[in-house]
């Protein structure tokens, strides 16, 4: 027991000293970002400047959550250096390859999948093909089939994607993405409105959802009145 | 744009009007944060917590806000009005529905 206490001593000793010493890496990764979000600077010259934090944080803490999340963090701004287009994919596609090999089973992996803007078409779909392998967790498979269905869907058109949608729906169709579900997802890009029918002077489709509070609700509840859709976010 | 849209719901909270919201944020408490601060009434869809959601990809929306004016029977008779123009397409639907009565 006495020599019990004395390991939590020891312990909470270690605790102080490392959040004193501001040794605490999530911290320094959560005020990093923090820095970034706030800036009032142009977003180009603020990721130049915070940029060797989030490397030095990776390469102190290998290994760890924090190395990863700094990792994620330096892929998905690599669209900072956009003007110079082969210099960031190249450095995404080093970085994506680096994340790979290193964290092959993180459920983090998910996000790679969307960030198809800082990468060669080619590199995306092989990053693609990488993250649906069986032995991924299933939130990152998910995650890079519905990229995938999508990114079919853009290079060769609507017929070619149905079979991946359908796919995705029938193996990951109950898996939550965010606050809905694959099902739903590949549901609305199977049935995506005809632009011709979203015009003025054509009946608006109904639309079927539910309230911030979970609240089934659908267009047709204000059926006589007029009314204003207002497609919006808080940011 | 949540005080102009606060004063026309409330200018015409008598009429057969509604405002519908949908909601592209990551949470639901997002909105639930901005109608608590903005006193705002409003009916709205969380739409799944992203901008690519479901009514957003079915819709083909890219942009927000965007918005498309519906007349009593349900069509779409104006889009892309803010503001002034809001009000104004709004007043007319209103008008042309009791004109017809």
């Amino acid at each position: 027991m006495k020599q019990f206490q004395g390991r939590y001593f020891a312990a909470a000793l270690v605790l102080v000293f490392a959040s004193k010493a501001g040794a605490d890496p999530a911290k320094d990764l959560a005020d990093l970002e923090k820095r970034f979000e706030s800036s009032a600077k142009p977003r180009k010259e603020n990721y130049a400047e915070l940029r060797p934090g989030f490397e030095e944080l990776a390469k102190k803490h290998a290994g760890t959550v924090v190395s990863l999340k700094a990792k994620l963090w330096l892929l998905q701004n690599t669209w900072w250096v956009k003007d110079d287009k082969g210099s960031m994919e190249d450095a995404a596609a080093a970085l994506a390859d680096a994340i790979l090999k290193e964290y092959p089973k993180a459920e983090d992996l998910a996000r790679v999948a969307e960030w198809h803007y800082v990468f060669r078409k080619e590199k995306h779909a092989e990053l693609l093909a990488a993250l649906m392998a069986a032995d991924r967790p299933d939130a990152v498979r998910a995650a890079a089939g519905l990229a995938n269905a999508i990114r079919v869907k853009k290079a060769g058109g609507a017929d070619e994607a149905k079979p991946l949608f359908e796919a995705l729906a029938k193996d990951f169709g109950k898996l939550k993405q965010g606050y809905t579900t694959y099902a739903a997802l590949a549901d609305a890009h199977l049935n995506v409105h005809n632009p011709d029918e979203l015009q003025i002077g054509k009946p608006a489709p109904e639309i079927i959802g539910l309230s911030p509070e979970g609240r089934a609700m659908k267009l047709s509840d204000f059926a006589g009145r007029v009314v204003v859709v207002d497609f919006f976010g808080d940011w | 744009m949540y005080p102009h849209e606060r004063s026309l719901v409330k200018r015409l909270k008598d009429e057969k009007f509604t405002l519908l919201g949908i909601n592209s944020d990551e949470t639901p408490e997002k909105w639930a944060d901005a109608a608590k601060r903005e006193k705002l009434t409003w009916p709205v869809m969380f739409d799944g917590g992203s901008i690519n959601g479901p009514i957003a990809t079915k819709w083909g929306v890219r942009g927000w806000p965007t918005i498309y004016v519906l007349d009593a029977k349900g069509v779409i008779r104006f889009i892309g009005v803010r503001d002034k123009a809001m009000d104004e397409a709004v007043d007319e639907l209103l008008a042309e529905m009791k004109e017809r009565k």
